[in-house]
C-alpha cells in the first residue's frame, strides 16, 4: 500500500497539461463526413411538409435523414430497465414539442456545406398554444400535449421501474407515511413555502460530439460520454442492430456533469455513417446546447409543514412540480430519487407527498449533479430557516431538534442506523467558533428512546 | 465571398463603395466574425494593415485615437484617467488585445464600454468615404432613440477625438457577478464644477442598457447652475429620462436596471461631493 | 471566391507555409489543416476561451481570427511548450497542483500564463484574475488554477534565468 498519505497525481494529468489529452473532436478520419441539424424555429405545433430538395442541391450533400429513415424512431433511454414511457422520437415526425428539436440532419463533405444544406430545407409547420408553465400545465384549461390526455406522467402502473403492472395508475408518485391529517390537527403551527427553481444547463466546456466509423462491418462509435452502455442498447433499439455491431469507445470527456448521460448524439451519427459507409462526425454548437440538449430541471416545490411550539416538525404534505420538459427522458425516475429526499436528515413521522412529473413544451430536462436531490434539499433547508424564523428559534437549534436518529425512520419508512448528522454539526460548530446551548451539545444521534411523537 | 485585406485607407474605402451594405468589416472581429456564418456577406474587409492604430494628443486638454487601436494599447498608456478604466473593465484579456476602438463605438446592446464614456468627453467622430472626409459628433451618429448608428454604408471610422478625462470624469461598469466583468449596465458623468461649487457643465451618460449610450439630457440640465447636496442629488434621480428605454436581457431585466442607474449614480455624484469637500479654499 | 492565398509565418518557431481559403479561421486551419488540436472548439462565439493561441506572445482567440490575419507572425501553442518527455515549468506546475480536471480548459489556460509570465514574472494575485478573466473552467472552481500559476511563477523564479523563449 505504497500510496496512502501520499499525493497521487490523475492517471491523466500529463494528457491533461501537454496536447496529448484526446478528445472525439481531436479525431478525424479520411473521407469523413459532417452532420448539421434542422431543428424546429417554434415550440409546438403539427408538421405538415418537410422540403429537403432544395438541401439536394448544395455542393458536397451526400445525405439527408429524416424521421422515415430511422428504423425505430423512439428515444427512450431507461427502456432497458422497464422504465418508459417511450413518448420521444429520435427526429421529429408529425409535431415538434420544443423549439429546437431536431427534425432532420443533413450529412456533407464539410461543415459549410452541411450547415448550407440545413438552411436550405424548408419545414412547414402549423403552430399549436403551447404549454410554458409547470404549474398551468394542470390546470383544466391547459391544453394537452400528451397522447395519455394528462401532462403528467402517471406513476404506479408499473412503467415506472419501481410499480408492478396492473396497478392504478395516479399522475402523481405517492410517499405516505403515518397520519397527516392528524399531524395537522394537533399542530401549534402550520407553516408553509412555495420554493421555485429554474432549468439549469450544465455548459461542460466539449459540446456533445459523436464520431461513427464502419470498419471490417462493424461500427466503431467514439464519444463523449458518460453512459456507454446505455448508449449502447439505445443505439441498438433505435436502429435494430444485432447486438456485437457496434463497437463504443469512450474518449477524453471534456466535461459531462450529467448532460452527457442521455444519448442524444450518438444514434444519428451511427445512422449516418450505415448510410453512407463512410466516417461521419456530429459536434453540437454552444447554442445547440443552450437551446436543444438536456437541462436541470426547473419546478416548484410547496411545503406545508405541521409543527409544535417548540419546533417539532410533526407531519410534512409536499407538491412537488418538476418540469420534464416536452419528453420524459429520465424525469419519471429523477423524480422519484428527490421526492424520496424531501424530510432530508431529519425525523418526520407524518408524510404526505406528491410528486409529479409534469410535461410542458420547455426543452427536455434530464440528469445533472445530484439528480433531484439538490432541488429538494434546497426547497427544505430554506423550509427550515422559515420555520426557525416564524418561531424565533435559532437555526442550529431546529436542525439538532429535528435530526433524525437511529431507531427513527426515514421519509418512506426505512429504519435509519447510520445517522450522523448531530456530529457533523457538532464538529462543523466547533470549527467556526459558534457557541451551542449546553442541551444542545449534549445531543446524539443515538439518544432516541423510542415512542411516537404525536 | 471575398476577403479583402487592403494596406491604404483609400483602398478600404474603395472597397467599401463597391460592396456597401453587403460586406462586414473587421476591425478585431470579435462580434464580427460569429456574424459572417449568419448573414454570409459578399465581401469580409479585415483592417489589420491600414495605419489608424495609434494614440495622440492633439491639444493641451484633448486626445485623438485611430479606429484600429486595439483596447489593449489603450491599457498600456497610464495617463488616460477614466479612459483606462474603462478599458480595463472589457471583458477577456485576448478579446482586450483583439478589440478596436472603433468596433466598441459601433458595437451595440449590450457592448460598447469605451462608447459610454467617449460620449460624456464630447467625442466627434472622423468619417471618411469616397465621397469626402466629415466630422461627426459621436451623440449624432446614434441619434436619441434610433436603434442603428447613422453611418452610411460606404463610410469608415477613421478616428475619435475627445476631452482628456480627468478627475471631473467618472467611469463604472456594474457588473452581473462581481470579477466577471459581464456589464448589465455603464455609467460616465462629467461635471464641471466652480470655485463657488456651482455645476456649470454636466454630462450624464448610460451604456449597455439600449442599442447605444444614452445621455440624459434632463438630468445633465436639472445638475446645471446647482450646488450638490443630498437633497439635489435625489431629485436629480428623479429625473433621469433615459431608463424608459432601457432593454432587457438574459442578465438583467429593464426595472433592474433603472434601479442600478440610479443606486450607481446616487454614488457617483457623491463621490463628486466628498471632491469639492476636500478642495483647498 | 475561390483563390487561394499564400500564408507564411512562425508556429511553435518553426517556419511554415500553407495554402489557404481566406475564409478559414485560424482555429479551423490549426486543427483541421495542419494537426495541432490543442486549441478547442468551446462556443464558437468569444466567450469562453478555449481557443486562445498566442500571436506574438498575445493571447488570441483563434475562433475568432483569420488564419491569413497570422501571415508573417509567431504562433505559439501548447505543442510549442513541452511534451510528456519534457514538461514545461508550467506543465508541471499545473500537474502538481491538480489544476486540471477533464483538461479541455487547460492548453488555453496554460497559454496566459506563459503570457502573463513573460510580461510579469511576479504576478499579484489580480493581475492573475485580470489575465484569466477570458478562460472559462467548468470544473475546477479556479482556485488550483492561480494556486498552479502562482507555483509557476515561483518555479521561475528558482530556475533563476529567464531567455526570451526558450525558458
Amino acid at each position: 500500500m505504497d500510496v496512502l498519505g501520499k499525493p497521487i497525481f490523475r492517471k491523466d494529468g500529463i494528457a491533461n497539461v501537454t496536447a496529448e489529452k484526446r478528445f472525439v473532436d481531436d479525431i478525424s478520419f479520411p473521407s469523413m463526413l459532417w452532420i448539421k441539424a434542422v431543428r424546429s424555429p417554434v415550440i409546438r405545433g403539427r408538421i405538415k411538409r418537410i422540403d429537403v430538395s432544395k438541401a439536394y442541391e448544395v455542393e458536397g450533400l451526400v445525405t439527408v435523414i429524416t424521421a422515415k429513415d430511422v428504423p425505430n424512431n423512439i428515444y427512450c433511454p431507461l427502456e432497458s430497465i422497464g422504465v418508459g414511457p417511450p413518448d420521444e422520437p429520435i427526429l421529429a415526425e408529425d409535431e415538434v414539442m420544443y423549439k429546437g428539436e431536431p427534425i432532420a440532419i443533413c450529412v456533407a463533405e464539410t461543415l459549410e456545406q452541411a450547415k448550407k444544406a440545413a438552411d436550405a430545407i424548408k419545414v412547414e409547420i402549423d403552430e399549436l398554444p403551447p404549454v410554458l408553465d409547470v404549474e398551468e400545465a394542470l390546470s383544466p384549461y391547459s391544453p394537452i400535449i400528451k397522447k395519455w390526455g394528462i401532462n403528467a406522467f402517471i406513476y404506479g402502473s408499473g412503467k415506472d421501474g419501481a410499480t408492478r403492472p396492473g396497478g392504478i395508475g395516479h399522475p402523481f408518485f405517492k410517499i405516505i407515511k403515518g397520519d397527516i391529517d392528524r399531524a395537522f390537527s394537533i399542530a401549534d403551527h402550520v407553516i408553509e413555502g412555495k420554493y421555485k427553481f429554474s432549468p439549469i444547463e450544465h455548459a461542460a466546456l466539449e459540446t456533445q460530439v459523436a464520431l461513427a466509423k464502419p470498419e471490417g462491418g462493424r461500427i466503431k462509435l467514439y464519444t463523449s460520454t458518460q453512459s456507454p452502455f446505455l448508449t449502447k442498447t439505445v443505439i441498438e433499439n433505435v436502429l435494430k442492430l444485432k447486438p456485437g455491431t457496434l463497437n463504443v469507445i469512450v474518449e477524453a470527456v471534456g466535461g459531462a456533469f450529467g448532460g452527457k448521460v442521455d444519448v442524444a448524439v450518438e444514434p444519428l451519427t451511427v445512422l449516418a455513417a450505415i448510410k453512407t459507409g463512410r466516417p461521419v462526425k456530429w459536434r453540437w454548437t454552444r447554442k445547440e446546447e443552450f437551446i436543444a440538449s438536456s437541462t436541470r430541471s426547473g419546478g416548484v416545490i410547496e411545503i406545508k409543514d405541521a409543527v409544535t411550539d417548540n419546533g417539532l416538525i410533526l407531519g410534512r404534505k409536499v407538491k412537488y412540480l418538476h418540469d420534464a420538459g416536452a419528453y420524459s427522458r429520465t424525469s419519471p425516475y429523477g423524480l422519484m430519487k428527490s421526492a424520496v429526499n424531501l424530510c432530508g436528515p431529519y425525523y418526520i413521522p407524518n408524510v404526505y407527498i406528491e410528486a409529479y412529473c409534469v410535461y410542458t413544451n420547455h426543452q427536455p430536462a434530464s440528469s445533472m449533479r445530484g439528480y433531484g436531490l439538490w432541488e429538494a434539499s434546497y426547497a427544505i433547508e430554506v423550509q427550515m430557516e422559515k420555520i426557525a424564523r416564524t418561531l424565533r428559534i435559532d437555526s442550529w437549534r431546529i436542525r439538532f431538534l429535528n435530526a433524525y436518529r437511529n431507531g427513527q425512520t426515514s421519509c418512506t419508512g426505512v429504519k435509519i442506523n447510520d445517522a450522523y448528522l448531530i456530529e457533523t454539526m457538532k464538529a462543523v460548530v466547533e470549527k467556526i467558533g459558534v457557541r451551542l446551548d449546553n442541551d444542545l451539545l449534549a445531543m446524539t444521534s443515538s439518544d432516541w428512546k423510542g415512542g411516537l411523537e404525536t | 465571398m471575398n476577403i479583402f485585406i487592403p494596406k491604404s485607407v483609400q483602398e478600404t474605402l474603395e472597397i467599401l463603395n463597391k460592396y456597401c451594405s453587403e460586406c462586414i468589416i473587421l476591425g478585431g472581429g470579435t462580434l464580427t466574425v460569429p456574424m459572417i456564418s449568419e448573414l454570409n456577406p459578399r465581401a469580409v474587409i479585415l483592417l489589420d494593415k491600414i495605419p489608424l492604430s495609434y494614440i495622440k494628443q492633439i491639444e493641451s486638454k484633448k486626445i485623438e485615437i485611430g479606429s484600429t487601436t486595439k483596447i489593449s494599447s489603450i491599457m498600456g498608456h497610464d495617463n488616460l484617467g477614466a479612459l483606462n478604466i474603462a478599458a480595463k473593465s472589457i471583458s477577456g484579456w485576448a478579446i482586450r488585445n483583439m478589440a478596436t476602438v472603433g468596433g466598441n463605438i459601433l458595437a451595440g446592446f449590450p457592448w460598447g464600454d469605451l462608447a459610454t464614456l467617449l460620449t460624456v468627453l464630447d467625442a466627434e467622430l472622423l468619417v471618411e468615404s469616397v465621397n469626402g472626409e466629415r466630422v461627426l459628433d459621436l451623440g449624432k451618429l446614434y441619434g436619441d432613440e434610433e436603434k442603428r448608428p447613422k453611418l452610411q454604408s460606404n463610410e469608415l471610422i477613421k478616428s475619435v477625438s475627445f476631452l482628456s478625462p480627468d478627475s471631473n470624469t467618472y467611469f463604472i461598469k456594474v457588473e452581473r457577478f462581481k470579477g466577471t466583468k459581464r456589464g448589465i449596465l455603464t455609467i460616465a458623468t462629467r461635471l464641471i464644477i466652480d470655485k463657488e461649487g456651482y455645476i456649470t457643465a454636466a454630462r450624464i451618460a448610460f451604456g449597455s442598457a439600449f442599442y447605444h449610450p444614452l445621455r440624459d439630457k434632463i438630468v445633465e440640465e436639472f445638475l446645471k447652475g446647482k450646488m450638490l447636496s443630498a437633497d439635489i442629488i435625489e431629485k436629480a434621480l428623479e429625473k433621469i429620462s433615459v431608463s424608459r428605454l432601457f432593454l432587457k436581457d438574459s442578465l438583467a431585466s429593464e426595472q433592474y436596471r433603472s434601479k442600478l442607474a440610479k443606486i450607481y449614480l446616487r454614488r457617483i455624484l457623491e463621490s463628486y461631493m466628498i471632491q469639492i469637500s476636500r478642495r483647498v479654499t | 471566391m475561390n483563390q487561394k492565398f499564400t500564408l507564411e509565418f512562425y508556429l511553435n518557431g518553426r517556419s511554415t507555409k500553407a495554402e489557404i481559403l481566406p475564409t478559414m479561421t485560424l482555429l479551423d486551419f490549426l486543427r483541421e489543416e495542419l494537426g495541432i488540436k490543442s486549441p478547442k472548439y468551446g462556443c464558437g462565439w468569444g466567450s469562453c476561451g478555449a481557443c486562445t493561441v498566442l500571436v506574438d506572445g498575445n493571447p488570441i482567440l483563434s475562433c475568432l481570427t483569420f488564419a491569413i490575419s497570422v501571415d508573417g507572425k509567431h504562433v505559439t501553442t501548447l505543442e510549442g511548450l513541452g511534451n510528456s518527455q519534457n514538461l514545461h515549468l508550467i506543465q508541471k506546475a499545473f500537474l502538481e497542483s491538480f489544476a486540471s480536471q477533464c483538461g479541455f480548459c487547460t492548453p488555453a489556460i496554460i497559454l496566459v500564463t506563459k503570457a502573463l509570465l513573460d510580461k510579469k514574472p511576479q504576478p499579484t494575485e489580480q493581475d492573475i484574475i485580470d489575465s484569466l478573466d477570458g478562460n472559462l473552467c467548468r470544473c475546477t472552481g479556479y482556485l488550483s488554477i492561480i494556486s498552479a500559476i502562482k507555483k509557476s511563477s515561483e518555479l521561475l523564479l528558482k530556475q533563476g534565468e529567464k531567455n526570451g523563449r526558450s525558458w
